[in-house]
């Protein structure tokens, strides 16, 4: 495999890794070496939310500057996030993703890293704009905030959001012809929004034709209470799942993408 | 035997050419008899958001109780509405459309809304049944505060334009795995002494920072631009019925101008 591409938010990003360990400790890194990728395009982005992962998504597709890749894997954030349009300028930088170490093929974001982004004689290699978006996980407007809130309060509402942004995903790839999987961040105590059917929910009868989840690795995830989540131990200062996790998460799932990647 | 299915809100909704005029009068009999359809099934429904329509589209194409459509026509409602999941379950708990007519075939529309008999129809082949009590329209169910969070992540023009070809993106690619034939207008270009308002889905939009991204979210090849039903349209021809929705002429100038654009994409 040449490129393989990674979405999600600050569970997929190197950032605390950098700052706690070492980048090599992300599972995305395990993912990139046993998987044989000669390049790791990292785009995850600490606070996204699914909706800002296909906005990532296609706007890199749209303009593949690192090349276009040849697997996806897709870490859906929690679906109790979104991200709004703001006309107003916020005070949020735009997105700058660079290559940091060219001998590994490592494209990452760079700035949430602790250290400040180390300038080139040229422009950064890809620049997402960001700064007309305000997070719900981070944003700071508050107002956005509650009302978001308000709506999303009802898990047959994060369900249907969750389940239109994984059809986006699926239809696009799809399309493209670029083999993909993913796992949600939304499963815990043995469920999840995506791995389970939820017949119970009257939502479900519509929810249930908007992804056909043929590419989801179900039961599964990199996030605090996931099947293979080592522990409040294991943790890194901010709270984040640590090495034992990250190398359990890319123990299970390696097998798994091989698994798709050879069909 | 052949079927027009046509979605939309009350813009193409029956209730009130039957109640202030002739239920001929809508364009959706007109496109349907000038289009040559054998039955026109009408699922519009009053109040509905671009959600709402993908919703319904989904629910029938996984139980078309009046048969297959061979050609799909959406009006989009306004980009400003929208649908959330509450669980209030209110009254009218679900939305029964059925055989109301014959106008050179039959017409499947929106009947009524029925409340606690609901098990009396959900097996009759002869009904299609859309639960929505679970659901609250912001343009009018929602409660106060809802309506007022709605507003507050909506009020972008941006905005608005991502979540409408979000759900463009989803209805043209269901249409299109099922080689269904489509075609659709938007609700949100409007002409008045000012000039013209171009819709949201119209490269007018190009500006916007946000256009970039909303190109790739739906292709938009099955758009017919700069028309509508909706007030203020530029076929809109100022003759409203008494409860303020476009009126005869206005619906008989829009389905002349459509119709032969529908023909060329049908052919």
């Amino acid at each position: 495999m040449n490129n393989l591409l990674i979405l999600g938010c600050s569970y997929s990003h190197l950032g605390h890794h950098k700052q706690y360990s070492k980048k090599e400790n992300s599972y995305t890194i395990h993912l990139m070496k046993k998987l044989g990728a000669n390049k790791l395009i990292n785009l995850a982005m600490p606070g996204a939310s699914p909706s800002t992962v296909n906005r990532i998504l296609l706007q890199y597709l749209d303009n593949p500057v690192f090349g276009n890749p040849d697997f996806v894997f897709i870490q859906w954030p929690n679906a109790n996030r979104n991200e709004y349009f703001i006309d107003e300028k916020y005070d949020r930088e735009d997105l700058e993703y660079i290559t940091t170490s060219i001998k590994q093929g490592l494209v990452h974001f760079g700035w949430a890293d602790g250290t400040p982004i180390k300038r080139f004689d040229g422009p950064p290699e890809l620049t997402i704009a960001n700064n007309t978006w305000t997070s719900t996980h981070e944003g700071e407007d508050q107002r956005f905030k509650s009302a978001h809130e308000k709506i999303f309060i009802n898990e047959s509402q994060r369900l249907i959001n969750l389940y239109k942004e994984v059809g986006i995903a699926e239809n696009y790839l799809g399309n493209l012809k670029i083999p993909y999987a993913y796992v949600e961040s939304d499963y815990w105590n043995g469920r999840g929004l995506l791995s389970n059917s939820h017949y119970d929910m009257p939502a479900y009868n519509y929810a249930q034709h908007l992804c056909h989840k043929q590419h989801l690795i179900p039961g599964m995830g990199i996030q605090r209470g996931s099947p293979t989540y080592a522990g409040a131990n294991d943790d890194y200062a901010d709270g984040h799942p640590g090495i034992v996790s990250h190398r359990n998460f890319a123990d299970e799932l390696i097998p798994k993408l091989k698994e798709i990647i050879n069909k | 035997m052949s079927n027009l299915l046509v979605l939309g809100c009350s813009y193409s909704e029956l209730e009130h050419h039957v109640k202030y005029g002739h239920r001929d009068n809508s364009y959706t009999i007109q496109i349907k008899n000038e289009l040559g359809f054998n039955n026109l099934i009408n699922l519009a429904i009053s109040g509905a958001s671009p959600q709402m329509v993908n919703r319904l589209l989904f629910q029938y194409i996984a139980n078309p109780r009046f048969g297959m459509p061979d050609f799909v026509f959406i009006q989009w409602p306004y980009a400003t509405r929208s649908e959330y999941y509450t669980d209030n379950n209110n009254d009218e708990q679900a939305r029964l459309f059925t055989r109301t007519g014959e106008s050179n075939g039959s017409i499947y529309s929106w009947k009524k809304r029925i409340g606690l008999d609901i098990t009396d129809f959900v097996d009759n082949k002869e009904y299609f049944v859309v639960y929505n009590s679970e659901w609250s329209s912001t343009s009018e169910t929602i409660s106060g505060s809802q309506q007022n969070a709605h507003y507050r992540l909506t009020t972008d023009i941006s905005q608005q334009l991502i979540n409408l070809s979000k759900e463009v993106f989803i209805a043209e690619t269901l249409l299109d795995k099922l080689n269904i034939p489509y075609a659709y207008v938007e609700s949100d270009m409007k002409v008045n002494k000012y000039g013209t308002l171009p819709g949201l889905l119209s490269k007018e939009h190009e500006n916007l920072k946000i256009y970039d991204y909303t190109k790739q979210l739906c292709h938009k090849k099955f758009l017919i631009p700069n028309c509508g039903i909706q007030l203020d349209s530029p076929t809109f021809a100022k003759d409203r019925y008494k409860d303020g929705h476009p009126g005869e002429l206005s619906h008989k100038r829009f389905a002349e101008y459509i119709t032969p654009k529908l023909k060329e994409l049908i052919k």
